[in-house]
């Protein structure tokens, strides 16, 4: 018979893993078969690319690693990094913060709300990508210019989520706080912002994912010292197992920085039960 | 009661023999007033904002107009704007069917799910444009590598959104189906693919948007392709006014497409009881 | 005829086990009506669906005209509390369900399933959407579906619990007339209404809870036909007065016992 289990749709429609539940779960036959097919998927990789004549565009795997390996013992590559991540933390605190503040300021107010939606509804349809020329004819390529794409990323996820998490707390809500006499600081404290929580992490933690996206984008589009320099320069040298390194350790960080959000997550909302 | 209810709309006309499109615009108007004032306030400010100077990166919002109106009409645009139509549409209609498919299939077995899950999970995990250098290698400065990363960030969404949709499926329709015998083909045919419309074509839906965004983001990092290589250019020669000319029209494109999805997601709602 | 015979099921879930049925027994004549009654969690929806033969127990059997029941089967049709229409579908095409599951040609079925919604009182709805509907009126829709594969055991699961009180009675008076009238099968109906199992039922299965067995078989006395002036008759509400109050009974030494049980086991709330 057909089989239909659950899954959890987060409220952009993009479907999230269930979270990990200990090390009994890697037993489970769907972990298993997982595993099993990523590692499948890299033997492929290796024999076709040793199949190819030659691996300037496609490296083998092993040799990606041997690049890897290369890349950690080079003092340069730690330095472009550093030069990358300080950019990163500054954009991203301040998209964080700026994000959740204004986004409770919208949503509490149905009338600031009204005034500022249509352009959030334009700059949410909007590629963020093409804001970055002119964030550089405003700021340059200096520091500031690489936070503000950074913060331009995460910016506008952040709000939107919170926006929504606090405008549908429901009116009977707010109504039920009023006819017992709750002032207004007070109801926001205790029943607003608990209520708008699951929204505002799981935009904090989507921001993120955008912020580090957005992070890639300043490294490739500005001209950088960081690991966007890196990335010129092995494409132009077509050293290509360095090159593939360089991107998977992006690809790492960027889910590495979403592990940890998604931890903050499940442990700031402890307290909800899963419906 | 109609009598006593507070009447917002604004005072028309008493000549009614006017034509229901105009009424039909006032009303919207009326409805969205707060929004219609906040883009006026905006422009306004745009405008003051723009002529006291007070970054070369603002230019006032008629500047931009003007610019604009020279720009939309020119063969650089022109070019550009089909370059990168083409590419997305090249690229969406395979992204969207192989999508569909294989979520529907993933959602249908769960051997499928197992095995595609983790590659599934990493695309929509990690940056995707990282992966833009490794294509452009491969590849090189052509339409193609737009083409390739346009599909890479279509596809994972569209088979995510679609296999939740399968697995939205409600177990009491599929335990009456087995009540009465239906057979597998029967039960998907009736029960899990009309289940799974509603977050399949919201899958659809964030697809074409991420399609717009990947298709320009790739033009950006190639340069010299499509409005992503032009908005790149403009930016270079710090041709503000067109630049800011390009992003709206890029951003009206957007908005458009997106109602426009909208619309089509409305219609084929699962009413529900 | 039905024979349920020593059927008990036990439910795991996460190691731990629950006994929703203890050897229950209980015949059900061919074309007879019976109710299935009691207070909630005595596992009435439970045995009707294993007679449905959607779930298996876990001792015992169940046996409909002789034969064991395995599976679903073309001889039994269920009729759904929250009527689990198909909400896309048109309602001809909901009613046809059943019939397109057994492979009816298109033409055939659609004929065959306006005929049962005219027996509903449905006819000229074949085009009407479920959303457009009234609960009174989707669940005559989830009846003429299950009455147009024409089965030999009609089992309908608290048919008319999402219905408000006076569509409720509606329905009964009409289930009442269509089943004495054309529809004469053999039904086995859960409810948790007595006066709505008086006045269908020939016999009463009462049943109490934790775990699910049968408390008491009661025989209705009132002769057929039978028509809506009996729930006036002072028989009548002698009759399920008292049934209602033991069932009453029933419920809350239920309800104190569950409280005693969580309090013992430390759950202060």
């Amino acid at each position: 018979m057909v089989d239909v289990g659950n899954v959890g749709v987060d409220g952009r429609g993009v479907v999230e893993a269930t979270p990990r539940r200990g090390l009994r779960s890697l037993l489970e036959p769907a972990r298993l078969v997982g595993a099993a097919s990523i590692l499948a998927g890299l033997v492929v990789w290796e024999l076709y690319a040793r199949s190819l004549e030659n691996n300037i565009f496609f490296p083998t795997f092993l040799s990606m690693i041997e690049g890897l390996v290369g890349l950690v013992q080079d003092p340069g590559f730690w330095d472009a990094y550093r030069q990358t991540l300080i950019p990163f933390f500054w954009g991203w605190v301040t998209s964080m913060l700026a994000g959740v503040l204004i986004g409770l300021v919208a949503g509490l107010s149905k009338t600031i709300w009204k005034l500022v939606s249509p352009y959030v509804a334009f700059f949410h349809a909007l590629p963020v990508s093409v804001l970055v020329p002119v964030v550089v004819v405003a700021f340059g390529i200096d520091l500031l210019a690489r936070s503000s794409v950074v913060f331009l990323f995460g910016f506008f996820e952040v709000m939107l989520s919170t926006v929504v998490g606090v405008a549908y707390i429901s009116d009977d809500i707010r109504d039920m706080t009023r006819s017992f006499g709750m002032g207004s600081l007070r109801a926001f404290r205790r029943v607003v912002l608990p209520g708008a929580m699951p929204a505002i992490m799981a935009g904090l933690r989507i921001g993120t994912g955008r912020a580090v996206v957005g992070m890639v984008v300043m490294e490739l589009l500005l001209v950088s010292v960081g690991v966007g320099r890196l990335v010129i320069r092995y494409r132009a040298l077509f050293q290509s197992p360095e090159l593939y390194a360089v991107v998977f350790t992006l690809a790492i960080f960027g889910l590495a920085a979403l592990a940890l959000m998604r931890r903050l997550e499940v442990y700031v909302l402890r307290w909800r039960v899963e419906s | 009661m109609t009598d006593t209810e507070q009447r917002t709309d604004p005072p028309v006309s008493l000549d009614t023999a006017k034509p229901g499109v105009v009424s039909r615009i006032w009303e919207w108007l009326a409805r969205y007033r707060v929004q219609v004032l906040g883009i006026v306030i905006g422009g306004v400010l745009w405008e003051i904002a723009g002529r006291a100077g007070i970054s070369p990166a603002l230019p006032p919002i008629s500047a931009v107009l003007a610019a604009g109106g020279e720009l939309w009409s020119s063969e650089r645009f022109l070019d550009a704007a089909y370059t990168t139509a083409t590419s997305i549409l090249i690229a969406l209609p395979p992204s969207l069917l192989v999508g569909v498919a294989l979520g529907l299939l993933m959602g249908l077995f769960r051997p499928v799910e197992w095995i595609v899950r983790p590659y599934v999970n990493a695309s929509l995990s990690l940056p995707l444009v990282a992966i833009i250098p490794i294509i452009l290698l491969i590849f090189g400065l052509s339409q193609t590598t737009i083409v390739v990363v346009i599909i890479l960030y279509v596809l994972p969404v569209v088979m995510v959104n679609t296999f939740a949709g399968v697995r939205s499926t409600d177990h009491d329709l599929v335990e009456m189906a087995t009540s009465f015998n239906a057979g597998r083909w029967l039960t998907i045919r009736r029960i899990v693919i009309p289940s799974a419309r509603g977050l399949t074509l919201a899958g659809i839906r964030i697809g074409v948007g991420r399609s717009i965004s990947g298709g320009i983001v790739a033009e950006q990092v190639v340069g010299v392709l499509g409005v992503g290589g032009l908005v790149q250019r403009l930016g270079g020669a710090f041709a503000v006014e067109a630049l800011y000319a390009v992003i709206l029209f890029i951003g009206a494109v957007g908005v458009a497409s997106l109602a426009l999805i909208n619309r089509v997601e409305q219609r084929y709602q699962i009413k529900e009881v | 005829m039905i024979q349920v015979t020593s059927v008990s099921k036990v439910f795991t879930r996460s190691g731990k086990s629950f006994e929703a049925l203890r050897d229950v027994s209980f015949d059900v004549g061919t074309g007879r009506f019976v109710s299935l009654i009691g207070p909630s969690g005595c596992g009435k929806t439970t045995l009707l669906k294993m007679m449905a033969g959607l779930i298996k127990p876990t001792r015992g059997s169940i046996s409909i005209g002789g034969e064991e029941v395995t599976g679903s089967g073309p001889d039994r049709a269920l009729v759904f509390q929250n009527f689990v229409l198909l909400p896309w579908a048109d309602v001809l095409t909901n009613t046809a369900f059943g019939l397109e599951a057994r492979g009816v040609p298109k033409k055939t079925r659609e004929q065959m399933a306006r005929d049962q919604l005219e027996r509903v009182g449905l006819g000229g709805f074949e085009r009407n959407y479920p959303h457009e509907l009234s609960g009174g009126m989707q669940q005559r829709v989830g009846i003429a579906r299950a009455l147009a594969v024409d089965p030999d055991t009609l089992l309908m699961d608290e048919p008319f619990g999402s219905l408000d009180a006076i569509t409720r009675n509606v329905m009964q008076h009409d289930l009442l007339r269509l089943w004495q009238e054309t529809a004469t099968k053999t039904t086995v109906f859960v409810t948790h209404s007595m006066e709505e199992a008086a006045l269908l039922s020939d016999r009463v299965v009462i049943m109490d809870t934790r775990p699910g067995r049968v408390a008491q078989l009661v025989d209705v006395p009132f002769p057929r036909p039978r028509d809506e002036g009996l729930s006036d008759s002072r028989d009548y509400l002698e009759f399920t007065g008292e049934l209602s109050h033991q069932l009453e009974q029933m419920q809350r030494i239920d309800m104190a016992r569950s409280a005693d049980e969580d309090r013992d086991r430390g759950d202060d709330d």
